[in-house]
C-alpha cells in the first residue's frame, strides 16, 4: 500500500512538472474567480499529510512575503510542528492590532478536509491578492490566522496507519479506555492488509441480512419474518488480549480533542472524550497560548467533517442565556448567509440540533473568549447529485456515485479471509477515504466555497472609523469636541459574553495634543444626556462599539491647534483622524 | 573596631534570639527542611522540584516509602492550598519529618512496606512569602500578575499601609450610610448592623488602603495573582478575581494535576486548607449526588468519610470547628469530584470556642463574631500584640470624614502561635499513619478446586479487600483516571478456559467485602490467579490441578 501511494506521488508530481513546462502564462484563459497562474501550484482534488501540508505553507510564504508568515506555534505530542499562516498584507498595518479571523481545521484525526479547506484559504487570499481587489481591501483591514492542522498526530495516523473513515477521531496520546491497567492492547486489526479497516461479514443460514438485489455489495437487513443469510461482525480486527472483546482498547478511541477546552470543561465520566482538564492535550494547550496572544482574533472559524452543516453554539445548554439577542442577530445574520453561499449546508446549534457537549472548541473561543465561531461539518451526501440524499436505509446514492462516478475507486470487494476466533468470513466495504472526506473532484469547489463564507464572516469583524469630530466653543479659551466612532460591520468590538464576563478591556478613545479637561461619554447627543469620565479624561474608555452603529465621546480642551483623536479596540483594531 | 565588633555581637544575639523562639519557616527555610530529609533518609525519602512558580519558586514533591514506592497503594498529602494558611505548609513538613525521624521503627518500617506518601508541602509559595515580608497580608494569589477587576490594567489598586505597622487591617470611616456597628461584647470588633431588627450601622468598613485609582472600589486589585484553591476544575469560577481565565491556568496547577493523574496508586488525599470534612463529616445530600453535573458525593463515599472522620476526632480532638463552604476551583473538591479519589481536608486549627472568665468579669458572648472569640482567646493564653488600637488617620478618599485604621492582625485566626504547632504536627502525624492503617487491600480466599469430570475442574475463589476503605471511591468507578481491579486466570501447558474469563476487571470493591468468581478449566497442571489494582496491590493464589 505504502508503495502504491508513492507511486501515485511519484506520478502526480511527474504531471504537475510536465504541466508547468508544457504551458505559459499566455496560452491561459483566466477562469473567473480563480487564479490563473499561480505561483504556488497545489492539486486541491487530493489530501495532503502533514510533510505536504509543512511544504505548500513554506511555498506560499516564501511566494509571498509580503502577505504570508509562516511560524510554528508549538509541537504536537509527538513532536510535529504546529503551523500557523498569518496571511494579511504586512505592509498596512500592524497585522496584530487588525481584527482576526481565526481558522483551524483537523481537531478530529479523521476530519482531514478542514486542512486543506484552510490551506485554500491561504493560497486563494494570496494568489488572488493581485487581480481581486476585494481581497486588497480585506487584507488591508483584516489579519487570518490559519492553522491547516492543529492535530497532526492524528492526520498522518488516519491516513498512514489502518482506518476507518471515522477513526481514529481521538489524537494519539494513549490512553487505557477500559481501565485494565494495559494500554491500547486491542484496537482494530487490518486483517487483510490494504491499510483500511472495513467490516467483516459472516455467511450464516440463520444472519439478520442479505444481499440487496438491487447492489450486491450492499447488505440489507431482512424483514422481520424473513430468514438472512449474513451476519455482520463488525470493524475489522480480533480478540488481541484474549478477554472476550474484540477492538476495545485501540488508539483510535482514545479521548476527544474536542471536549478539552477551557469554557463549561467537564471530566470524562460526565464528558465522554475529556481529558485531565482543559487545554490538557499539547496541541489545544498551544492553540490556546496562540489565541491569547492574539486578542484581535475577533472571528473564529473550525473546519470539521461531516454532514453539511454551518454550527454556532452552545454546545453546553447552560450557557443558552448568554447568547443574547445582539449576539443572535450576527450569528443568525451570517450564518443564514453561508446556507445561501454553501449549497447543501444547514445553519444549525449545537446543542439542539447535534448534542450537547461541554468544553469543544467552538464554546471555548465563544465563551472563554468571546469570539464569534462556527464550526463547519464538511461534506454532505447532498454534493453527490445536487439534491438530498439521505440516511434513509433504502438509499443507495453512495453505491450509485461509487459505480458510475468514481467507477468503483471507493469500495473494496468483499473477499474471503480466515478469522482467528470467527473462522471463514469476508471483509469489505467502502474505503476510509470515502463517506466522510470529499471525493477528488469536489473538494476545491467545496474548498472556495466555505472559504466565501468563512471570507464573509470575516468581512462582518468590527470596522472602525472615527466619523465626524465637531467643535464647539464655549468661551473663556474652552471648546467642547464631540467625536463619532462609527463601525461598519456586524459585530461589534465586544460580544455580550464578552461584555457579561468583562473578558477584553474596553476600548480606548484618546484626544491628544491639546490639554482636556474633561471627558464624556455622550448618551444621548440630541438631548445633551452625558456620563462624565472623571479619571484620565483624555482616553474615555467605552465597553462596546456596537456593530452597525456609533458611540460619541466629548472632551473639554484647553488652547487650539492641531489634535488627534485615535481609538484602540483590541478587536476592532486601531484608527485615528487629526484635526 | 569596636562598633564593628558590638554589630557582631549583636548579630549574634539576634541569631540566637531567632533559634530560641523558632516559627514558621519561610520559603527558604522550607526548602532548606525538605531537601535536608532526603540528605538524612536517602532510602525512605526523595526529594525534587515538581515545578516552578512564575517567580522562579519551587514546588516541592517528597515521596517517602520503601522499595519500589510507585506500586504501593498511596496517600497525597498537601499543604499551601491557600497562601495565607502558614500552618498547611508546617503540618505537611512536619508529617514527614515526623513520619521519617520514626523511620527506624517497625510499626513505621512496616507501614512504609505498605503505603507509600507523596507530599506536597506548599502550592503557594509565592503568596506564602508575604507572611515573612516586611508588609504582611493574606496573601492567596502566586506571582502571575493579573488584572483582578478586569478594567485593563494590572496591579493598579493594591492595599496602602496606612498608619505604617507593617500589615494590613481595616480601615473604619464614621458615616450615616455605614453598615458595620461596634459589637457590644468587644467594641474593637466590628459586626454587621442588622437592618432588620431596626439596628443603624455607624461605619464604613474597608480593608486599608486608598482607592488607587480612582474607580470607587478600594483594593480590588494589587498585587497577585492565581489562587491556587481557585485555579482547579471542579466548579471553576471562570474570569473571577483570583480564577484565571480557564481552569488549570497555571504551571504549579499543571505539574500537580499532570503528576496525579498519571499516579494510580493514590487512594486518598488529605490537603491542609479552609475546608473541613474531617472534624465535622459531610452529610449525603441525595439531590446533589444525583445531578448530571454531580455536585454532592454518593452515599458509600459518605459512609467512608464519616468513618475517618471519626479517627480523626479520636486522633486531633479539637471541637467547634468553624463552618465552611466549597468556593469552588478547590483542592479538595478537585481529588474527589475529578480525580476520583477519596479527599479529606482540615484546616488544622482553628480558634477554640472561649468560656467567659467570671472572675474578671467576663461575660457570655451575644454574637457569633469570630474576631470577639479571638481576641478573648488570645487575652486567655496571654497572647498580646495582635490588635491594632483604631486610630485616626488623614484618608484622601474620606476627606473631612473620621476615618481610623486598626483591627485583629491578618494570619492570626487561622495559624495559631507557633508554639502550638509541634503538637498539631504530632497529632496531624498520628492521624495519618492510622489512615494508611484503612487502606484498601486485596486478597483471594476460599480457592476451592472441584473435579467436574476427566480433565475438567471447576474453580471458584472469593476476591476480597481486607481494608476498611473500599478498593476505589464510589465516583471513582465512573473516572478512566482510576484503574479497576484486573483478575487474570494464567493457564499452562495444555489447560484452557471453558467457562468464565480468564481476564475481567471489577469495579469497586467495599471494605471488608467480596466477591465470588468461578471458572471451569479443562487440563491440569498449575494454574494461578491473580487479582490486583493499583490502589489495593495485587495478590496471586497457585493452584494444581
Amino acid at each position: 500500500m505504502k508503495r502504491y501511494i508513492q507511486l501515485i506521488t511519484l506520478n502526480a508530481a511527474l504531471l504537475t512538472a510536465f504541466i508547468a513546462s508544457a504551458q505559459t502564462p499566455d496560452q491561459l484563459f483566466k477562469a473567473a474567480g480563480s487564479p490563473v497562474n499561480p505561483k504556488v501550484q497545489v492539486s486541491w482534488n487530493r489530501y495532503n499529510d502533514h510533510a505536504a501540508i509543512t511544504e505548500i505553507c513554506k511555498k506560499i510564504a516564501t511566494a509571498y512575503p509580503d502577505l504570508a508568515k509562516l511560524e510554528s506555534i508549538g509541537k504536537s505530542y509527538k513532536g510535529r510542528d504546529i503551523w500557523c499562516l498569518t496571511v494579511t498584507d504586512f505592509k498596512k498595518g500592524n497585522p496584530d492590532k487588525k481584527p482576526g479571523m481565526y481558522i483551524d481545521g483537523n481537531i478530529h484525526s479523521n476530519e482531514v478536509q478542514g486542512a486543506e479547506f484552510s490551506l485554500y484559504t491561504a493560497w486563494y487570499l494570496t494568489e488572488s491578492f493581485k487581480d481581486t481587489r476585494f481581497v486588497q481591501e480585506l487584507l488591508a483591514d483584516k489579519t487570518f490566522y490559519i492553522i491547516p492542522t492543529i492535530n497532526p498526530d492524528g492526520r498522518d495516523s488516519y491516513f498512514h496507519e489502518p482506518n476507518t473513515g471515522s477513526s481514529p477521531r481521538s489524537g494519539v496520546i494513549p490512553v487505557d479506555n477500559d481501565r485494565d491497567g494495559q494500554v491500547d492492547e486491542d484496537g482494530y486489526d487490518d486483517l487483510d492488509g490494504d491499510n483500511q479497516v472495513l467490516i467483516m461479514r459472516r455467511r450464516n443460514p440463520n444472519g439478520r441480512y442479505r444481499i440487496d438485489p438491487a447492489e450486491p455489495r450492499r447488505l440489507i437487513q431482512v424483514g422481520p419474518d424473513e430468514k438472512g443469510d449474513y451476519e455482520l461482525l463488525g470493524l475489522e480486527g480480533k480478540d488481541n488480549d484474549g478477554d472476550g472483546l474484540v477492538n476495545e482498547d485501540g488508539y483510535t478511541f482514545e479521548y476527544d480533542p474536542n471536549r478539552d477546552w477551557g469554557w463549561g470543561w467537564q471530566p470524562n465520566y460526565i464528558q465522554n472524550g475529556a481529558y485531565k482538564y482543559p487545554f490538557s492535550i499539547p496541541e489545544n494547550r498551544a492553540v490556546q497560548e496562540f489565541v491569547m496572544k492574539h486578542p484581535n482574533i475577533a472571528a473564529a472559524q473550525s473546519y470539521h467533517n461531516a454532514g453539511g452543516m454551518i454550527l454556532r453554539g452552545p454546545g453546553d445548554p447552560n450557557d443558552l442565556q448568554t447568547y443574547n439577542p445582539q449576539d443572535l442577530q450576527v450569528y443568525d445574520y451570517i450564518g443564514k448567509k453561508g446556507e445561501e453561499l454553501i449549497p447543501g449546508y444547514k445553519y444549525l446549534v449545537v446543542y439542539k440540533d447535534l448534542y450537547s457537549a461541554y468544553g469543544g472548541e467552538l464554546d471555548w473561543f465563544y465563551g472563554g473568549r468571546g469570539v464569534y465561531t462556527f464550526s463547519n461539518e464538511l461534506w454532505t451526501p447532498y454534493l453527490f447529485y445536487n439534491k438530498d440524499a439521505t440516511r434513509d436505509p433504502q438509499d443507495n446514492t453512495s453505491f450509485v456515485f461509487d459505480r458510475w462516478t468514481l467507477f468503483k475507486d471507493a469500495f473494496v470487494d468483499w473477499h474471503e479471509y480466515d478469522h482467528p476466533q470467527y473462522g471463514k468470513i469476508e471483509i469489505g466495504g467502502f474505503k476510509k477515504n470515502f463517506g466522510r472526506a470529499h471525493p477528488g473532484f469536489l473538494l476545491e469547489s467545496d474548498a472556495h466555497r466555505n472559504m466565501s463564507f468563512t471570507i464573509y464572516h470575516c468581512y462582518h469583524t468590527p470596522k472602525l472609523a472615527v466619523d465626524t469630530i465637531k467643535e464647539k466653543d464655549l468661551g473663556d479659551g474652552l471648546k467642547e469636541v464631540t467625536a463619532v466612532i462609527a463601525n461598519s460591520r456586524l459585530m461589534p468590538t465586544h460580544s455580550s459574553q464578552d461584555l457579561k464576563y468583562k473578558i477584553e478591556r474596553p476600548d480606548y478613545i484618546t484626544l491628544t495634543g491639546a490639554k482636556v479637561l474633561a471627558g464624556l461619554i455622550v448618551d444621548n447627543a440630541d438631548l445633551n444626556i452625558t456620563t462624565e469620565q472623571k479619571t484620565d479624561p483624555a482616553t474615555i474608555a467605552v465597553r462596546n462599539i456596537p456593530g452597525l452603529a456609533t458611540v460619541t465621546v466629548r472632551w473639554i480642551v484647553q488652547g487650539s491647534g492641531k489634535y488627534t483623536v485615535a481609538v484602540d479596540s483590541k478587536k476592532g483594531g486601531m484608527v485615528s483622524k487629526v484635526k | 573596631m569596636i562598633q564593628r565588633l558590638s554589630a557582631w555581637l549583636l548579630a549574634i544575639l539576634i541569631l540566637t534570639e531567632a533559634n530560641a523562639q523558632p516559627g514558621y519557616s519561610n520559603y527558604a527555610q522550607q526548602s532548606d527542611r525538605i531537601n535536608a530529609l532526603t540528605k538524612s533518609y536517602p532510602q525512605l525519602a526523595k526529594v525534587r522540584s515538581l515545578a516552578k512558580t512564575n517567580s522562579g519558586k519551587d514546588i516541592w514533591q517528597i515521596t517517602i516509602g520503601s522499595g519500589n514506592m510507585e506500586t504501593k497503594p498511596a496517600i497525597v498529602v498537601v499543604g499551601g492550598v491557600e497562601g495565607n494558611h502558614v500552618l498547611g505548609a508546617e503540618l505537611a513538613i512536619g508529617f514527614a519529618e515526623n513520619l521519617l525521624q520514626g523511620g527506624a521503627s517497625d510499626s513505621i518500617k512496616a507501614l512504609l512496606n505498605k503505603t507509600t506518601f507523596y507530599i506536597f508541602p506548599n502550592m503557594s509559595p509565592d503568596a506564602m512569602e508575604q507572611y515573612f515580608a516586611s508588609l504582611k497580608y493574606e496573601r492567596q494569589g502566586n506571582a502571575t500578575v493579573t488584572d483582578d477587576d478586569r478594567d485593563g490594567k494590572t496591579n493598579e489598586d493594591g492595599f496602602d499601609d496606612l498608619d505604617g505597622n507593617g500589615k494590613i487591617t481595616m480601615i473604619r470611616i464614621e458615616a450615616a450610610v455605614g453598615e458595620y456597628k461596634t459589637n457590644p461584647d468587644d467594641p474593637r470588633s466590628l459586626i454587621k448592623a442588622d437592618l432588620n431588627k431596626g439596628e443603624k450601622g455607624k461605619y464604613i468598613l474597608l480593608t486599608e488602603g486608598t482607592d488607587n485609582d480612582k474607580d470607587g472600589l478600594f483594593n480590588e486589585d494589587g498585587e497577585g495573582g492565581i489562587v491556587f484553591n481557585k485555579n482547579l476544575t471542579y466548579k471553576h469560577a471562570t474570569f473571577s478575581a483570583g480564577a484565571g481565565e480557564f481552569a488549570a491556568s497555571e504551571k504549579e496547577t499543571r505539574a500537580l494535576l499532570d503528576l496525579l493523574f498519571e499516579q494510580f496508586n493514590v487512594y486518598a488525599v488529605l490537603s491542609f486548607g479552609s475546608n473541613n470534612n474531617l472534624s465535622t463529616p459531610l452529610a449525603f445530600n441525595g439531590q446533589a449526588a444525583s445531578q448530571p453535573l454531580i455536585a454532592g458525593w454518593l452515599q458509600p463515599d459518605v459512609k467512608a468519610d464519616s468513618m475517618v472522620s471519626d479517627l480523626y476526632n479520636k486522633t486531633v480532638n479539637m471541637k467547634d470547628a468553624p463552618k465552611t463552604a466549597v468556593a469552588g476551583g478547590d483542592f479538595f473538591s478537585w481529588a474527589y469530584y475529578h480525580y476520583g479519589r477519596y479527599s479529606f481536608s482540615t484546616p488544622g486549627w482553628w480558634v477554640p470556642k472561649t468560656k467567659p472568665d467570671t472572675t474578671k468579669g467576663e461575660k457570655a458572648f451575644t454574637t457569633d463574631d469570630p474576631v470577639a472569640n479571638y481576641l478573648r482567646w488570645a487575652s486567655q493564653q496571654g497572647i498580646t500584640n495582635t490588635f491594632t488600637d483604631w486610630r485616626p488617620v488623614q484618608h484622601p478618599d474620606f476627606p473631612g470624614q473620621k476615618a481610623e485604621v486598626g483591627g485583629v492582625d491578618p494570619f492570626v485566626l487561622t495559624n495559631p502561635p507557633y508554639k502550638l504547632v509541634p503538637d498539631l504536627v504530632k497529632k496531624h502525624a498520628s492521624f495519618l499513619v492510622k489512615l494508611a492503617s484503612f487502606q484498601p487491600e486485596l486478597d483471594i480466599i476460599n480457592v476451592k478446586t472441584e473435579k467436574v469430570s476427566n480433565g475438567l475442574t471447576r474453580i471458584t475463589a472469593d476476591i476480597m479487600n481486607k481494608g476498611a476503605l473500599a478498593s476505589h471511591s464510589k465516583l471513582g468507578e465512573r473516572s478512566y483516571w482510576v484503574k479497576r481491579i484486573n483478575v487474570k486466570t494464567n493457564t499452562t501447558g495444555n489447560q484452557s478456559v471453558i467457562s468464565g474469563k480468564k481476564i475481567q476487571t471489577l469495579n469497586s470493591l467495599e471494605g471488608y467485602s467480596s466477591q465470588q468468581l468461578t471458572w471451569l478449566i479443562k487440563g491440569t497442571g498449575k494454574l494461578s490467579i491473580e487479582a490486583g489494582s493499583p490502589t489495593t496491590g495485587s495478590k496471586t493464589v497457585e493452584i494444581t490441578l
